[in-house]
């Protein structure tokens, strides 16, 4: 009875609560990270829920934000939506007696960067008050309570201080530090003010340029480059509404930070900084910090987030000497050797003779005899044979490794993949079971046929086949696992500062060191320079945004004006942005065809008479005319029915009069058009027809013309 | 603007506290304590011990009353659980084994110890076989209790609770296998009289000598502390602080402080010494703090020495005070870190050597491996000391010395307690008390009941 009565009281006060409520810090968990950098695993796992020393990383910023006191949780999930609002229902932070209060899920599968998360947040209304803006694979141990407060002076002192970023202030030699993602930052001392950001980017331009007028309006800036940025921030309401007003904004630091601040005489809105020293701070950004983060873990370097603190149920490490943590119930046979910096998940085993060192092996493992493993990651439920040998990889759950396998340094071996007896695993490797359901590019169904005739490995090795951003490739090349010896070359040589009013090529300024860096970039990556990445960037980005416009049916000023402003930002040639239009066209086209059943000339008649006045706009004299073509046969190359479209689409082109004969036939005749190379002839073929007619129709009306004309003569 | 403004709380003590009063709900508060526990967002065993009892006070006042075997299981349980979360924190545990004695306590005054000692037996058998390790709280044998909050009524209490329990042991061994024990509890289950209201009141004696234990140990000052000694003592922690101004209320002294590279200590040591507020109490006694004298004003000398300068001030000493996180049954204890090369200094200069200890910090356990034992922290607290420059010099160092010398390439944790063997200490100041270490064993087997001492 009694039992009944405390519980009604207790609810009555929550009511109460509630209203207290309303002051209480929120927090948002990105449990995106909207990169690449873990796949093999991530096709199948989000990010959030690799596990890192055997506890999904998700839990260590939950646990973050309990520590500090947050009460009120929003998990913003993407990629992986489901399955990570599946993890987190049946976790103990959905239970009554997890420590917050509220703890939401927004799916939002469309959402491809923090930009577009922002924008949603920002849309759906949630939050109101200042929030913490944290990812779903940070790891800390730091209270929050007087960064908090330092803020709050900031917000009363000045209404425009919107967002206060938390950085730890670390220099070469830590581990858990990604060596990608580093950007300098301009500090004043006296306000702790941020005034200018710029990112690095690895190998590329190794200086930055900094605008000589913040030199006159502050009389002190700190020029920061050794600071680990976490993204981990304390905004206000302001910043997802900033992030609407810029729709081209992706990225929190690399365009949002940068462009506020660069724009500060337009928006007047200042961000500040909090460094950290004493805390851990770290994000599980690429497996080199993954490999660091869990090194840190064993050493107990993020004190009380320690493996042996046993967060989640059913865990119960017990801490040796020499930071071996070993669960309850595992078996290890009397001559297994294991070394310190070992964590070793419950019910698994360790065979006769077998040497296990700073490795982390998970849950259910059946580890065989005569084993070495060294440096490696083994996540949950792997049978590894006697014999094997296994140096700095990490292997996912469910794998099976035959006997006598050897995996080299740097390989990774996603879910469920069986690898007979004998094999060896290159360095470097990464083989997956997954296949990519959307076989729509040729490129994956060659794969799968190579699969089928290797036939011996349940798994295929893993390429992503995807038209990356390069550089996000040399990033992550960076922070691969095996990538060790180097990367400590060129930590102390980047030279930053380049102060000068013009843009000026800093290519010059490049260190030694920098230099030869990037000439093992290059031959890294097919594409080299750096230009062409941030163009291809721009073109997808553009062409998508186009397209739909072009699905929504924008009116086509509106598409145009975005269109506009999107070049303007990249200062992107015409000729650019007629290939992203030329894209999302057919694209469009494609669409058509498919969804409502049309045939191809009807559907191109449909989006080009709809659209006419954006590709006139983009179009100034006849070279443009025959550029347009061109990459119009560009495209097609590409795409399935090419040879058909492209007849099509000339045709179309011809009659609305976006493009004149002279300039069909000066793409005719131009070299590009009528190479062999990447089968540009071959898609051509089928416009010949249309191009000889149009030539006869051209001899009989200048025949007639002339006729005409003999006949004035006349 | 003022909506925009947002706050956060630490879930610290106050916290705790603050949940049990407003939001209590059986399960989910002892699942969030676990959490609160793990996160080591309560710790430090005053702490853990004062946020322990009041759980256990609400859940007895929650717990609807069937039999007293029932009440007993849902004790254990719930201290098994809690005591598991964080194996070093000894407090827990023995608040919890307290809690039982208490229950015990109020069974045989209403006549139904034996029904108390069905229940223990019942309920141990499972528990042995869930946790081969003796890890878990074995509550088994413990029995009485006895409290300190008014130390004439203790001396009674123990004699009482000797010869009951005598008495039951003798019964419980003669006569109750544990099926019967079983069989029993419904049977007895009408006769049975709600104990609660006397047990709950028991608690709150426990949560009264709790608050009152520093108070307690500074009544012992003038019986420690004679006129013109110099005493040292190795930071400057709360209790021993409270002692001290206790003492120089009455004696002159001088006082040296040793304080070490470990930054709790010399923050500790400094704002007693400079007699500011410590975080703890700027809440709650402001006024205490305010109109309290420090030690100077009271007319002490006090000098702040540095570890190294200990061998030559060690012959002047007359006194050692040191306090203790944990006392085991054996008088080995668990202290702060750096804690064992005062006393060894002591120890060849043959200094009496005095250690605090309240009572929820003796521990009816013996340990051979004391290593999950220590409290520990991150390496930062102990490694940024000193200035940049020199911290990388020395990191660098370390890392070529541990990568010569250390083949294993393992760094040290830290760790913030460690342990002293018995024998260092030649008295341990407790708020029942000054007890000789030759005396201790007997008076936890007294507190807690108990025939023999866990092992570790």
């Amino acid at each position: 009875m009694s039992n009944r009565k405390d519980k009604k009281s207790s609810g009555g006060k929550k009511q109460a609560e509630e209203q207290q409520r309303e002051n209480i810090l929120q927090a948002v968990v990105l449990a995106d990270s909207f990169q690449k950098r873990f796949r093999p695993f991530t096709l199948e796992t989000p990010r959030c829920l690799l596990q890192l020393a055997n506890t999904p990383l998700i839990e260590y910023t939950l646990e973050f934000l309990a520590l500090s006191g947050v009460q009120d949780v929003f998990i913003f999930a993407s990629s992986h939506a489901e399955k990570v609002e599946e993890y987190i229902r049946s976790s103990r932070w959905a239970q009554k007696s997890s420590p917050f209060k509220n703890c939401r899920i927004i799916l939002s599968p469309a959402s491809v960067s923090v930009g577009d998360a922002m924008r949603e947040l920002d849309s759906k209304q949630l939050i109101t008050t200042d929030f913490l803006l944290v990812h779903g694979d940070f790891i800390s141990n730091l209270p929050l309570g007087d960064i908090l407060d330092t803020h709050r002076k900031c917000r009363t002192a000045d209404k425009n201080a919107i967002m206060t970023m938390i950085l730890k202030e670390g220099s070469c030699g830590i581990r858990s530090k990604a060596k990608s993602e580093r950007g300098v930052f301009l500090i004043d001392p006296a306000t702790n003010r941020c005034v200018y950001y710029d990112d690095i980017i690895p190998y590329g331009r190794s200086g930055t340029v900094i605008p000589r007028e913040l030199f006159k309006d502050h009389s002190e800036l700190q020029i920061r480059n050794d600071l680990i940025d976490c993204y981990l921030d304390i905004c206000s309401p302001d910043v997802p509404a900033l992030f609407t007003e810029n729709f081209d904004y992706q990225h929190i630091r690399r365009h949002f930070l940068h462009g506020i601040l660069t724009d500060y005489d337009l928006y007047g809105k200042t961000i500040h900084t909090q460094i950290i020293k004493d805390y851990y701070l770290a994000r599980v950004r690429s497996l080199k910090a993954y490999d660091g983060v869990s090194k840190d873990m064993m050493e107990q370097l993020a004190y009380p987030v320690v493996p042996d603190t046993n967060f989640m149920d059913g865990q119960s490490y017990d801490s040796g000497r020499g930071s071996r943590y070993i669960d309850e119930s595992v078996f290890l046979e009397q001559s297994a050797t294991i070394k310190p910096s070992t964590l070793i998940g419950t019910d698994t085993s360790v065979g006769e003779e077998s040497v296990v060192g700073s490795s982390t092996i998970g849950r259910n493992c059946e580890i065989g005899s005569g084993v070495v493993i060294d440096g490696s990651y083994i996540w949950d439920d792997v049978v590894i044979g006697d014999g094997c040998r296994i140096y700095s990889s990490v292997i996912a759950n469910g794998v099976k490794l035959g006997k006598d396998c050897i995996v080299e340094k740097g390989a990774l071996i996603s879910y469920h993949v069986n690898i007979p007896d004998g094999t060896t695993i290159k360095a470097g490797s990464k083989i997956t079971a997954y296949k990519r359901k959307s076989d729509t590019d040729s490129d994956s169904d060659d794969k799968e046929d190579k699969e089928d005739k290797d036939g011996l490995l349940a798994g295929h090795e893993y390429e992503d086949s995807e038209s990356e951003e390069e550089d996000e490739v040399i990033r992550s090349k960076m922070d691969s696992l095996g990538f060790h010896e180097e990367d400590l070359i060129n930590d102390s040589e980047s030279s930053i500062s380049t102060i000068s009013d013009d843009d000026e090529d800093s290519d010059d300024e490049l260190s030694p060191g920098d230099k030869k860096l990037r000439e093992r970039s290059d031959s890294v990556t097919t594409a080299t320079s750096e230009d062409n990445a941030e163009a291809d960037a721009w073109h997808k980005e553009a062409a998508i945004s186009l397209f739909t416009a072009m699905e929504g049916d924008h009116p086509v000023e509106v598409a145009s004006l975005e269109l506009n402003g999107l070049r303007m930002t990249a200062n992107a040639s015409w000729h650019q942005v007629r290939k992203a239009t030329v894209s999302a066209l057919h694209s469009r086209i494609e669409q058509v065809v498919a969804t409502k059943s049309k045939s191809l000339s009807q559907a191109a008649n449909e989006v080009f008479t709809r659209w006419e006045p954006l590709v006139k706009r983009m179009i100034f004299d006849q070279a443009d005319q025959s550029d347009f073509l061109l990459l119009v046969q560009k495209d097609c190359v590409e795409r399935k029915n090419g040879s058909s479209l492209l007849l099509t689409v000339a045709q179309r082109v011809f009659e609305l009069d976006i493009v004149e004969e002279e300039a069909i036939n000066a793409w005719w005749a131009d070299e590009k058009s009528s190479t062999e190379a990447g089968g540009m002839s071959k898609v051509r073929q089928a416009t010949e027809v249309f191009v000889k007619w149009l030539a006869e129709a051209e001899e009989e009306s200048s025949e007639e013309e002339e006729e005409d004309d003999d006949e004035d003569d006349e | 603007m003022t909506s925009q403004m947002v706050t956060l709380r630490m879930p610290d003590l106050q916290w705790w506290l603050d949940h049990l009063d407003t939001a209590f709900a059986p399960d989910v508060s002892v699942d969030l304590f676990v959490g609160v526990l793990k996160r080591r967002s309560v710790k430090g065993p005053e702490d853990a011990a004062i946020a322990t009892a009041q759980l256990f006070l609400r859940l007895i006042y929650a717990h609807p009353f069937s039999s007293i075997g029932d009440l007993v299981d849902h004790i254990s349980s719930v201290g098994t659980k809690l005591s598991k979360a964080v194996p070093r924190e000894l407090a827990v545990r023995n608040m919890a084994r307290r809690v039982i004695g208490i229950i015990r306590e109020e069974a045989e005054n209403n006549g139904m110890g034996d029904l108390f000692q069905a229940a223990l037996e019942t309920e141990e058998l499972p528990k042995v076989s869930h946790a081969p390790k003796g890890r878990a709280d074995t509550g088994a044998q413990l029995t009485g209790h006895a409290s300190f909050a008014n130390p004439s009524s203790s001396v009674t209490g123990v004699f009482e609770i000797l010869s009951v329990a005598s008495s039951s042991r003798g019964s419980s061994a003669a006569s109750t296998p544990p099926s019967t024990g079983m069989g029993k509890a419904p049977h007895a289950q009408t006769a049975q009289h709600d104990i609660r209201p006397a047990v709950i009141q028991d608690i709150q004696e426990l949560l009264e000598e709790l608050d009152s234990c520093e108070h307690n140990i500074s009544e012992l000052a003038t019986q420690v502390i004679y006129k013109n000694e110099v005493i040292l003592t190795y930071g400057l922690p709360p209790s021993i602080h409270k002692l001290l101004l206790r003492a120089a209320q009455k004696r002159e002294f001088t006082l040296i402080v040793v304080v070490d590279e470990i930054a709790d200590i010399n923050k500790q040591a400094s704002t007693a010494v400079m007699n500011k507020p410590t975080g703890k109490e700027e809440a709650g006694d402001d006024q205490e703090t305010a109109t309290r004298k420090s030690l100077q004003d009271r007319g002490i000398q006090i000098m702040v020495i540095m570890y190294h300068d200990l061998e030559n001030l060690m012959p002047r000493v007359n006194k050692v005070i040191v306090t203790a996180r944990y006392v085991f049954a054996d008088a080995g204890m668990v202290a702060v870190t750096g804690t064992a090369s005062v006393l060894t200094i002591a120890k060849e200069h043959s200094k009496p050597v005095y250690a605090v200890a309240g009572t929820h910090m003796l521990c009816p356990m013996t340990t051979v491996g004391p290593y999950g034992l220590f409290e520990r922290g991150p390496p930062d607290i102990t490694l940024r000391k000193t200035c940049f420059s020199s911290a990388l010099v020395l990191f660098f160092l370390t890392v070529s010395v541990l990568t010569a010398f250390n083949p294993e390439h393992c760094r040290p944790a830290t760790m913030l307690s460690e342990y002293i063997e018995n024998g260092s200490v030649d008295c341990f100041i407790t708020n029942n008390g000054l007890i000789a270490p030759n005396c201790i064993n007997r008076t936890i087997m007294e507190m807690y009941h108990t025939a023999k001492c866990d092992l570790f």
